[in-house]
């Protein structure tokens, strides 16, 4: 009986989390139901959420993407810079090519070299910062044409452009991870890599390619997060990381790889947002999110633990 | 038999001094003002910061772990003790209260990870972003500055031109190689690292030798945040942040490699020395920062990927050789 009781709360964690956390800010806050918040907390869930399908890809597979943040910035950058000069079309091009050559050097130096995903990952991070701030050279680059800020800030009937673009990154990645033998093999390679490649399956291609899709999701966050904020910089996405770790946890993959999948993601990408909307709205110092995101995972590592005590 | 161990590590050594003399040999033909006393002495500084937190990184890889939060923990008991120091508490007790402090951040670390088997990774890399956070909450993003010559001498002080920064670092690095190579800590952490199974049917109690190491890791880490502070005379709050990464290079540039219980500290004190070279070098030859950072990034990147290519070539051979 007890025990139904604590399997009941563990199954049902997240969901209550949400609740609790939506109730407890619109009682704490006035601001928060407002439908300037309301829009305001979906553009940022958008971003969070595209940049957490790749964290929680990278996840599936038992590896880890450190570097996603600086990715993010790098390609950003450089397509703010030849979306000024040249032409859109051009910049979103070459952005997104950089995140697929990042994401693919993640995966080339985790498989054939053997570096471990962690430590591949956070020099890639290192890396991918340095070169933003010596392309950028402590410029922005700001002001970007109407036709593709309409990309990160732009409205249908009120509702924010990005809300559509992510239902259809989510429409594609559940299909790709859920309905093809592709992403049938990104689960069994995560789960045993071993038995996966005696089945056959080029389980190096497996872990480049979702390095790769990883920085291309990363490039494209980027894209719509310079189109939504209107200037570039050097320093952006730093946060981006340590949130798309905890929303990939607390939305329910867990860390051993070969469970979970996009479509937890999304609770975890709302949890994580709402939580550091209701900080600001409250004007908690925002030097306090970092150590509340650090929190979080810790708790839903907990979660995880026990209920794999429980639920076995 | 514990003496075999030092002797094995200091056969090694050469290879690694012959890489930081080619380091130095490189920047003082390049860099002018490189080969000065004053520079050296500068390097020794920079490298005696860079020893202590090296030092506890050795010991979690040793056990076939890591330490990524000692970086923000170095940030945080540097500015604990900053306000500490700046609130009128005698020097002695602002170091233990800030000691205190970082060591909470052990003990969360060694508890996680070896009572409750938490991965590893995910339970340091969250503490950094924790230790970091609390070390801006505490000044607010501020930088504290200035603090009493007495304390200053701890890091940028000397003793017949000799920096005490390295004495210190010195000092402590003869304590952990005592103690890594001499007691049943050192040898628990040696069994724990090489296999934690065998370890713990050989009736060791890896839980809280791991557990133990996480909390010298932290106090080490924040022992060298304190040199930090008293060698720049100020205490900003993410100083630390990038050093999780050196102390990893130094670590496997001294060959201790990832996958524990094998190499050990001796080595370690060399490959930060090569590592504070390099940083020392790359400013001297006037790259703007930017590109130092990426430079030191990739070059700690290479250093890693041929550290374990080395690795797994010498387990091919040695395979090969089993076989035959």
């Amino acid at each position: 009986m007890k025990h139904n009781a604590i399997r009941f709360l563990l199954k049902y964690a997240r969901f209550m989390i949400l609740i609790i956390l939506l109730i407890a800010l619109s009682l704490l806050s006035p601001a928060f139901l407002t439908f300037t918040n309301i829009a305001n907390v979906l553009g940022q869930a958008s971003l969070l959420i595209i940049v957490s399908y790749g964290m929680t890809l990278a996840i599936v597979t038992k590896g880890i993407d450190l570097s996603i943040g600086s990715v993010l910035a790098l390609s950003s950058c450089i397509a703010a810079s030849i979306i000024k000069s040249q032409s859109i079309i051009l910049g979103i091009i070459i952005g997104l090519l950089i995140g697929l050559l990042c994401g693919s050097i993640n995966g080339i130096m985790i498989t054939k070299i053997g570096l471990t995903p962690f430590i591949a990952t956070y020099g890639m991070d290192w890396i991918a910062r340095g070169l933003a701030y010596v392309y950028m050279g402590g410029t922005q680059i700001y002001g970007f044409d109407k036709a593709f800020r309409f990309f990160g800030s732009g409205q249908i009937m009120g509702i924010p452009v990005l809300v559509f673009e992510v239902i259809f990154i989510t429409v594609v990645l559940c299909f790709l991870t859920y309905k093809t033998t592709y992403g049938r093999n990104i689960y069994a390679t995560g789960s045993n890599i071993k038995a996966t490649r005696l089945a056959g399956v080029n389980t190096d291609r497996m872990v480049i390619s979702v390095f790769a899709l990883n920085g291309l999701l990363a490039a494209i966050a980027g894209l719509l997060y310079i189109s939504r904020l209107n200037a570039a910089e050097a320093l952006i996405g730093t946060d981006f990381t340590l949130n798309s770790i905890a929303a990939t946890l607390i939305g329910g993959t867990p860390f051993g790889g070969g469970e979970g999948g996009v479509a937890r993601t999304v609770m975890g990408a709302i949890i994580m947002t709402l939580l550091i909307n209701g900080m600001n709205l409250l004007e908690i110092s925002s030097y306090w999110q970092t150590a509340t995101v650090g929190f979080v995972i810790l708790l839903s590592l907990f979660i995880e633990n026990t209920s794999k005590n429980f639920l076995v | 038999m514990t003496y075999a161990k030092i002797i094995k590590q200091l056969k090694k050594l050469p290879g690694i001094i012959y890489g930081l003399v080619i380091i130095i040999a490189f920047f003082g033909v390049t860099a002018d003002y490189f080969l000065t006393f004053m520079n050296m002495m500068n390097i020794l500084k920079q490298a005696s910061v860079l020893i202590v937190v090296s030092l506890g990184m050795t010991l979690a890889i040793l056990l076939g772990k890591i330490d990524m939060s000692v970086g923000s923990t170095m940030s945080l008991v540097g500015v604990v003790t900053g306000i500490c120091l700046h609130k009128g508490i005698s020097i002695p007790l602002a170091i233990c209260i800030g000691m205190a402090v970082g060591s909470i951040i052990g003990f969360i670390n060694g508890y996680l990870i070896g009572y409750r088997k938490f991965d590893y990774w995910i339970v340091t890399f969250s503490n950094m972003g924790i230790a970091q956070s609390l070390a801006l909450v505490i000044t607010n993003g501020a930088t504290i500055p200035g603090f009493d010559s007495s304390f200053r001498f701890l890091g940028d002080g000397q003793i017949y031109g000799v920096p005490v920064g390295i004495l210190i670092a010195m000092a402590i690095a003869l304590a952990i190689i005592y103690l890594s190579y001499n007691t049943k800590f050192g040898s628990n952490i040696y069994a724990v690292g090489g296999n934690e199974q065998v370890a713990r049917y050989s009736g060791i109690d890896t839980s809280k030798v791991i557990f133990k190491t996480y909390i010298l890791s932290s106090l080490l880490a924040g022992f060298a945040g304190i040199l930090l502070v008293s060698k720049v005379n100020s205490a900003n709050p993410i100083a630390g942040s990038g050093y999780e990464f050196d102390a990893i290079a130094a670590t496997l540039i001294g060959g201790t490699p990832f996958d524990g219980g094998r190499g050990g500290v001796l080595g370690t004190i060399i490959g930060a020395c090569i590592i504070a070279t390099l940083r020392n070098g790359l400013n001297m030859l006037g790259l703007t920062p930017p590109i130092q950072f990426t430079l030191v990034g990739f070059i700690i990147i290479l250093i890693i990927i041929f550290d374990v290519l080395n690795e797994k070539y010498k387990a091919k051979k040695g395979g090969a050789a089993n076989e035959a």
